[in-house]
């Protein structure tokens, strides 16, 4: 079998080499911000949209996202950690909250679910808002690793971009294999799965705790990059708007938050106007984008689709 | 029948259960026979999907024992229960619809992947392997219940004797000791009806035990080598067909005066 004549596997090489070659020529910062912005919000997309693909009503994505910055924040800043050590610290306790929360509430399904995770966001964002007295605090750049200091956008460029890389090859993978087809079989049906010899409540648990791991690395990839970190980051709003990215890029398919993520990244810094305004003709992007594509996105081009249909031949 | 080494492979204890103020069940107490096909009939409302519930732990009892091959599983979760080989069939069809059959056949496949979820996820050679292995048991699995030609099709796509067919063929996957089939004829053609009698002689001679909750009197009369029979929550009676067919309170209760007649003609 020849891998390179792929058009897929070929598109995904061609967009690497892209978005590894061209940044540095960029001079503009405004654009690297831009495109910082998507691999992060990519990145929560892309884990939230797992979660939700496992049947979990979940719209607590930003709490973790804020755990893992506040992590790093309060790592680097007043314990004076490095970041390396820090990074994947940050990572972990967010996850392990995630599975602590899933544990707890592990009885409890659909929107109560769903209102439960609201909660947790408005106490994480409430708990920061009373430990770390409100005001935004500024959180120190990561070391140095050789020549590469993070004194540029262009070095967390490519490091978002590495990580956004590594989170659309793990869900690819995941997606390939059974796991894909479980979690589709528990979202559609977890009373035939779990009589079928899933654990599904173990199942859900875990899928929780390793993408809300990934939001909390994301997190703290965020709080050096933004300098300056306050709660108001973390609302409830940034957590459907995470959402919102998966659903408008097509929440079926493995590209669909990645294009999502940049579409409506992209957007509001390209509108003209007022900052009143532009919500609105975002708000209207959002709305025209799902009516008439329901499906997302990625229905646009048959090129991202129906990666569920089985191989004729297979 | 050799009945010298049949083992009691299923035993129910005693099972009771309460919906608010309803006695659901109420000390139900039987005995499934190793290899056997076991019918339960009840008119509606009787307690027979309660009771598939509650053996395959989706529902906990009030009251009494589950005992599957010498060890007591009640309050087990659903997924160790169908672990140790007691796997039930939905009532309503119960299937993936945005997959493929294949894919769903895949699925109930769960239990027999060995290659642990890291290793899998990361889509390693073996994990790879397995997959290749799994894919040709499903096929092969449907090849022999006649569903191959379906395999492609989204399950929500198919005539509803075919997903039904599809429902078995998925907890025939998961390789079970004792099968439940909640009603499997219901909303089917003679046609199907035909084939899934035959399907479930088949599963028989496999060694699997059946049990099975059914309406038409026909498939439980044909199939079954004995037959409990529930009425509000308790157990009326139970016996081989012919027992049945002539008990009078199962006659008055569920069978009704006109099938008694004919059974006497025929």
């Amino acid at each position: 079998m020849n891998k390179i004549g792929n058009p897929k596997i070929l598109f995904g090489i061609c967009l690497a080499v892209i978005l590894v070659a061209v940044p540095p020529f960029i001079k503009n910062e405004f654009v690297l911000n831009i495109l910082i912005f998507i691999g992060i919000n990519a990145i929560l997309a892309m884990t939230n949209n797992l979660i939700l693909r496992t049947g979990i009503w979940f719209m607590g994505h930003v709490a973790f996202y804020a755990i893992g910055a506040y992590a790093v924040l309060v790592g680097t800043r007043y314990l004076n950690l490095s970041y390396w050590v820090i990074f994947p610290i940050a990572g972990v306790l967010a996850g392990l909250m995630a599975l602590v929360f899933g544990y707890v509430t592990r009885k409890v399904k659909g929107i109560p679910f769903a209102i439960l995770s609201v909660a947790l966001v408005e106490v994480v964002r409430l708990t920061i808002v009373t430990c770390m007295s409100g005001k935004p605090i500024s959180c120190p750049s990561p070391d140095a690793i050789l020549f590469w200091d993070f004194s540029e956008k262009i070095h967390y460029y490519y490091f978002v971009f590495l990580l956004a890389g590594l989170v659309l090859f793990f869900m690819h993978k995941v997606e390939k294999s059974r796991i894909g087809r479980e979690i589709n079989g528990i979202k559609e049906n977890e009373e035939v799965a779990e009589s079928l010899g899933i654990n599904t409540g173990c199942f859900k648990v875990i899928i929780l705790g390793i993408c809300c791991g990934v939001a909390g690395l994301a997190g703290a990839v965020f709080a050096p990059y933004a300098k300056i970190v306050g709660h108001t980051s973390f609302t409830l709003t940034r957590s459907i708007i995470i959402i919102i990215y998966a659903i408008v890029g097509g929440s079926d398919s493995l590209w669909g938050p990645v294009i999502g993520a940049a579409f409506l990244t992209i957007l509001p810094e390209i509108l003209p106007g007022q900052a009143s305004l532009q919500n609105i003709v975002y708000a209207s992007a959002v709305l025209i984008c799902l009516f008439f594509l329901p499906g997302g996105l990625v229905t646009l081009s048959g090129f991202f689709q129906d990666r569920r249909r089985p191989v004729e031949g297979a | 029948m050799k009945s010298g080494e049949e083992r009691t492979i299923l035993n129910v204890l005693g099972l009771s259960k309460k919906f608010g103020g309803l006695l659901a069940l109420s000390d139900v107490k039987f005995e499934v026979r190793e290899g056997r096909i076991i019918g339960i009939i009840g008119p509606n409302g009787a307690g027979k999907t309660t009771l598939f519930n509650v053996i395959s732990g989706f529902l906990k009892p009030m009251k009494g024992k589950v005992m599957f091959e010498g060890s007591d599983i009640t309050g087990l979760k659903p997924h160790r229960i169908a672990k140790s080989g007691l796997v039930r069939t939905w009532q309503l069809v119960n299937l993936i619809g945005n997959r493929s059959a294949l894919d769903n056949i895949m699925i109930a496949h769960h239990l027999q992947y060995q290659v642990g979820p890291v290793r899998t996820a990361w889509l390693t050679p073996t994990a790879r392997e397995e997959e290749e292995t799994i894919r040709k048991n499903a096929l092969g699995l449907m090849n022999r219940m006649g569903l191959e030609e379906y395999k492609h099709e989204f399950t929500s796509s198919l005539p509803h004797g075919i997903q039904r067919l599809i429902g078995v063929c998925m907890a025939l996957a998961t390789k079970p000791k004792l099968l439940l089939l909640d009603e499997p004829t219901a909303g089917m053609s003679s046609t199907e009806t035909a084939v899934l009698i035959q399907l479930i002689r088949e599963i028989r001679r496999q060694g699997i035990t059946v049990l099975l909750v059914e309406h038409n009197m026909k498939v439980i009369m044909t199939l079954c080598d004995r037959i409990v029979v529930l009425n509000f929550g308790k157990k009326l009676a139970e016996g081989t067909p012919e027992e049945i067919s002539k008990d009078e309170e199962v006659v008055k209760a569920y069978l009704g005066l006109e099938y008694k007649m004919n059974c006497h003609a025929a």
